[in-house]
């Protein structure tokens, strides 16, 4: 199972701060999980258009084309402001 | 040391803590505090509260404390940001710089807190009389959805593992919207870097190839010229736009000589080799990239 996390207004917006997901062998890229989550409708469907989205592979930045397994904790949230 | 807590900080505290740690040659120290302020866009804010990314905020704030240590000559960096529910005027981050001199410790504080803001997965949630809103990056969305962009290091030292400027470029980068089509790291040697751009031009057909390093005075400085030796028309006003841009932060942005200039309808836009300077400089132009690839490929306005 994949870990999925969300912070602040995605956070807010999807309900929940974080679920388990079985991501299906073939969904292996960080755009793949994006497609997948397109064909799950809502509250995951919105993610994929979430303005600013940033998205984290096992706490570090992640890419479109970075691989990802069942076992990863990933993380999407807004543009950060701290400071 | 970088630390995340719910409790305010002891501004003496932290620089006893910090001196410890340091020895008789530290020249100066340089401290700011982030507080909250009791007002904004959406009238009197009562309080901040700040949300964070456990494990992968410290993470972050141990990057830059680590980027902050390899560019800049200073003794010790500390880090302390707080989360939870902050009231107007309380403390919110605090930052201490030590280093030998303070020109130093002034680019490298200003440094820290510029890239924590950018990068550590830190929100803060506005709490007014009229609501509650989260704080939202109010900088105009820049469009670079469909350039392929070459990003090229230039230094005799750096690897890549250490080319913090490198991966900033490339994260603002995929943050505008474009593609990463390649990545490399060359010594400052002309003509190896004027096969490179060459071949990224002429054969990988790039819209863009940012280069950070070798724009500065030293002898070993050469990405200037290497870049006018393969290209043709320049654009002198984005350096200039470039460098008043950096002026803002250092008067060491006076002493970049980096051009920018097409070969064929690849731009190549030179950047400075310190991670702030190049994105910065690359942030003061990035509107105008699509408008000057698209009249180079013989567009209109």
């Amino acid at each position: 199972m994949a870990r999925i996390v969300f912070f602040a207004q995605l956070r807010e917006h999807i309900g929940i701060s974080h679920t388990e997901i079985a991501l299906p062998p073939q969904v292996n890229t960080v755009n793949k999980l994006l497609g997948f989550f397109s064909t799950l409708g809502e509250p995951y469907a919105l993610i994929v258009n979430f303005p600013r989205l940033q998205i984290a592979v096992n706490q570090q930045y992640a890419r479109a084309d970075d691989p990802l397994s069942d076992h990863d904790e990933i993380a999407f949230f807004p543009s950060v402001s701290g400071g | 040391m970088v630390r995340i807590q719910a409790e305010d900080f002891s501004l003496t505290e932290e620089i006893a803590a910090l001196q410890n740690i340091i020895g008789a040659n530290t020249g100066g120290i340089v401290s700011f505090i982030g507080t909250v302020r009791n007002s904004s866009s959406h009238g009197t804010v009562h309080a901040l509260v700040i949300e964070h990314y456990p494990g992968m905020t410290e993470i972050e704030l141990t990057k830059i404390a680590q980027h902050a240590q390899q560019q800049f000559q200073i003794l010790a960096v500390r880090i302390v940001h707080r989360i939870g529910y902050l009231n107007a005027g309380e403390n919110i981050v605090l930052i201490l710089v030590a280093a030998q001199h303070r020109n130093t410790a002034f680019d490298a504080c200003r440094f820290v807190i510029d890239q924590l803001k950018r990068s550590v997965p830190l929100w803060k949630k506005e709490i007014t009389a009229s609501g509650e809103y989260w704080i939202e990056d109010e900088t105009p969305k820049i469009n670079w959805s469909g350039l392929r962009v070459g990003i090229l290091t230039l230094s005799d030292t750096r690897r890549r593992e250490s080319d913090a400027s490198g991966d900033i470029l490339e994260k603002q980068i995929r943050d505008n919207g474009a593609e990463i089509a390649i990545r490399e790291l060359l010594p400052d040697d002309s003509a190896q870097i004027q096969e490179l751009l060459t071949k990224w031009s002429d054969e990988l057909r790039l819209d863009l190839i940012l280069t950070t390093g070798g724009t500065g005075p030293g002898p070993r400085d050469i990405t200037p010229e290497a870049t006018r030796a393969i290209t043709g028309r320049e654009l002198p006003g984005i350096g200039e736009l470039m460098r008043r841009a950096g002026l803002s932060q250092t008067r060491n942005a006076a002493l970049s000589r980096g051009i920018a200039a097409l070969r064929g309808t690849t731009l190549i836009i030179n950047l400075p080799g310190s991670p702030n300077g190049a994105l910065q400089n690359l942030q003061s132009v990035a509107d105008l990239i699509p408008h000057i690839l698209h009249m180079a490929r013989g567009a209109g306005h």
